[in-house]
């Protein structure tokens, strides 16, 4: 069964006249690792929060494993997808434990306190996201690369069956960018777990993740692997970027912008 | 870190704090009392007992009710705003309640109901009113977003502070003193009864409060992570937020709108024991109950012949607190 499912999804934000996304029809299944790609403003975002739950769609349903989502009531929900966002600013600063503990919110009743199961849970995932070192730091000293992983490891303590990141890697330094899809690719292999990317990196997502969907102006235009996907052509048309595809004596694929060139 | 450990021995030194304030402020005030005198039978004779009981005790019970409210409602309007500089008044409760007072005056409306003055039943409705408008502007704009419940509280505290203007400006010399004596905030003696409906009120506000301290982390961090992680974030937004305002428009009501507490001690305690306000809710109820008690005690028993209204004194300290806590956040 496909864990998500989206019908005839359409969504325009109130202050903005066209639509963000229009008439999307999309099925993702357990286990997937996908990416949506695609320019600023092509509706990656949006999906990605509509699919956690967090916009609802003027038109259409999102069904998670076969129930419409707004039938999860929000603990329901958060307990099968967990959600990071671009960017997380603290209004008062929080330990880096103290993060990883909201993941188990969903599982905590109104007066329980964290048992030693739930702390398991949150120790495991800080190690699977190579963060416990720093368990005991406050939040706000970290660097953007360990930030990123801390709040990867509190969606992880929620135990969901997906895992939806919205530009991971932004403004993170190359090393930084690597570790994190290295990690992304650990937790979907170990853990097996559905997990769906928004971001712009090219090559560390032909490298990294199995399906690819290129979105433009609120559709997709192009769906599956790497290979089929991310062509030259595409590419041009989508990114308006054309680009050099080459590959190393390793296999691995990489491409290099040329020249920036509107797509006819 | 500051570590569960130290966050449980925090809360523990706060209530025994707490438990000592409300059993020693009661014995300090320009009258010096006699121990064994208080505790022996209420007579109309025994000077010490009356004024202990009568007087003191039930002010300071006042007091620590009145702080308690403050400093809760203060961890709550920071979280759910997500604004450090958020008070118990942001939503216009203050500007509300005021208002309402002042028209209670100006019109001398003196007499009582249920052991409560007309002035307390205006102030009260001021206070709802403020956070009714609010709402309505809210869901007028269909948005109940931190920053649309900020500006909403900003304007209406201004469109009511000017009404309390213009009160002041046409009363008269005797009404002028009420209403400034009123609007500085300050404590008075009030009866057992009055103070146990008071009490009731409060703890059943605490214990919403407590039972979404989790969700107030949540929030604190963001709405979107929030809903994240499963909380329902209208909900928790709207329950925590009318409880911690209808919790201030009592004791406004009853004491005026005392500034700062809201503020000084949840920001005291976040440096001590940090922001999680599992600990950091409980903490700051029982601190602000005592911080307040004891200010009062300090206002009416050292200034004499004449007391300080206790709104005057948790300013007056207020700021050097502040600029305190800023100072010591920097070179943290």
């Amino acid at each position: 069964m496909n864990l998500f499912e989206l019908q005839d999804l359409s969504f325009s934000f109130p202050t903005a006249s066209p639509f963000a996304l229009r008439s999307l029809d999309l099925s993702i299944g357990q286990g997937e690792l996908v990416g949506f790609l695609g320019p600023n403003g092509a509706g990656k975002s949006t999906l990605l929060r509509l699919m956690a739950g967090l916009l609802k769609p003027q038109a259409g349903r999102v069904l998670l494993g076969g129930k419409p989502l707004a039938a999860h009531s929000a603990k329901e929900r958060a307990k099968r997808v967990a959600f990071v966002a671009q960017s997380t600013h603290f209004a008062f600063p929080l330990s880096v434990w103290e993060i990883v503990e909201m993941g188990r919110h969903p599982y905590l009743g109104r007066f329980d306190l964290m048992g030693p199961k739930d702390k398991d849970i949150c120790e495991r995932s800080l190690k699977l996201c190579d963060a416990w070192d720093f368990k005991d730091r406050s939040f706000d000293e970290l660097s953007g690369g360990e930030k990123q992983r801390v709040l990867l490891a509190s969606a992880l303590a929620q135990t969901p069956q997906a895992l939806l990141l919205d530009e991971p890697t932004l403004s993170l330094d190359l090393a930084h960018q690597l570790l994190l899809f290295e990690i992304i690719q650990k937790l979907h292999r170990s853990e097996g777990l559905t997990v769906i990317v928004a971001t712009h990196e090219l090559n560390l997502a032909s490298r990294f993740l199995d399906r690819l969907l290129l979105m433009k102006k609120g559709q997709v235009v192009a769906d599956g692997g790497p290979r089929q996907v991310l062509t030259p052509a595409n590419i041009h048309s989508v990114l308006n970027v054309k680009v050099r595809k080459l590959k190393d004596p390793s296999g691995i694929v990489h491409f290099v912008p040329t020249r920036l060139e509107a797509a006819k | 870190m500051k570590t569960t450990a130290l966050k449980t021995q925090v809360l523990l030194l706060t209530f025994f704090i707490f438990l000592a304030v409300l059993a020693v402020c009661p014995f300090i005030g320009p009258t010096t009392l006699s121990y064994q005198k208080v505790f022996q039978a209420l007579t109309p004779d025994n000077q010490d007992a009356q004024i202990f009981f009568n007087v003191r005790l039930s002010r300071v019970l006042l007091a620590a009710l009145a702080g308690m409210a403050m400093a809760g409602a203060g961890i709550v309007f920071q979280a759910v705003l997500r604004n450090p500089l958020a008070c118990p008044f942001t939503l216009g409760v203050a500007g509300g309640s005021s208002f309402g007072a002042v028209v209670a005056i100006l019109f001398g409306f003196g007499t009582s109901m249920g052991g409560f003055s007309l002035v307390t039943f205006f102030a009260f409705g001021g206070a709802l009113l403020s956070i009714g408008l609010v709402y309505f502007l809210a869901f007028i704009l269909r948005s109940f977003s931190a920053v649309t419940l900020l500006l909403a509280g900003i304007a209406i505290s201004y469109f009511f502070n000017a009404l309390v203007l213009l009160a002041y400006y046409v009363a008269d010399f005797t009404q002028a003193y009420s209403m400034m004596h009123w609007l500085i905030g300050s404590l008075d003696v009030i009866d057992y009864g009055s103070l146990v409906k008071l009490a009731v009120l409060m703890g059943a506000g605490v214990l919403v409060l407590l039972a979404f301290s989790r969700e107030l982390n949540l929030l604190a961090a963001g709405e979107e992570l929030a809903k994240s992680k499963g909380v329902s974030t209208s909900f928790v937004v709207t329950v925590t937020l009318l409880t911690a305002s209808l919790m201030t428009s009592a004791v406004v009501a009853l004491t005026g709108p005392i500034a700062f507490v809201g503020l000084i001690v949840p920001h005291l305690y976040r440096l001590w024991i940090g922001n999680d306000h599992r600990f950091l809710l409980p903490c700051s109820v029982l601190g602000g109950a005592a911080f307040l008690a004891l200010c009062d005690t300090v206002a009416r028993s050292f200034f004499g012949p004449t007391e300080v209204p206790v709104g005057v004194f948790t300013a007056l300290i207020g700021v050097p607190v502040l600029l305190w806590l800023l100072f010591y956040r920097r070179a943290a």
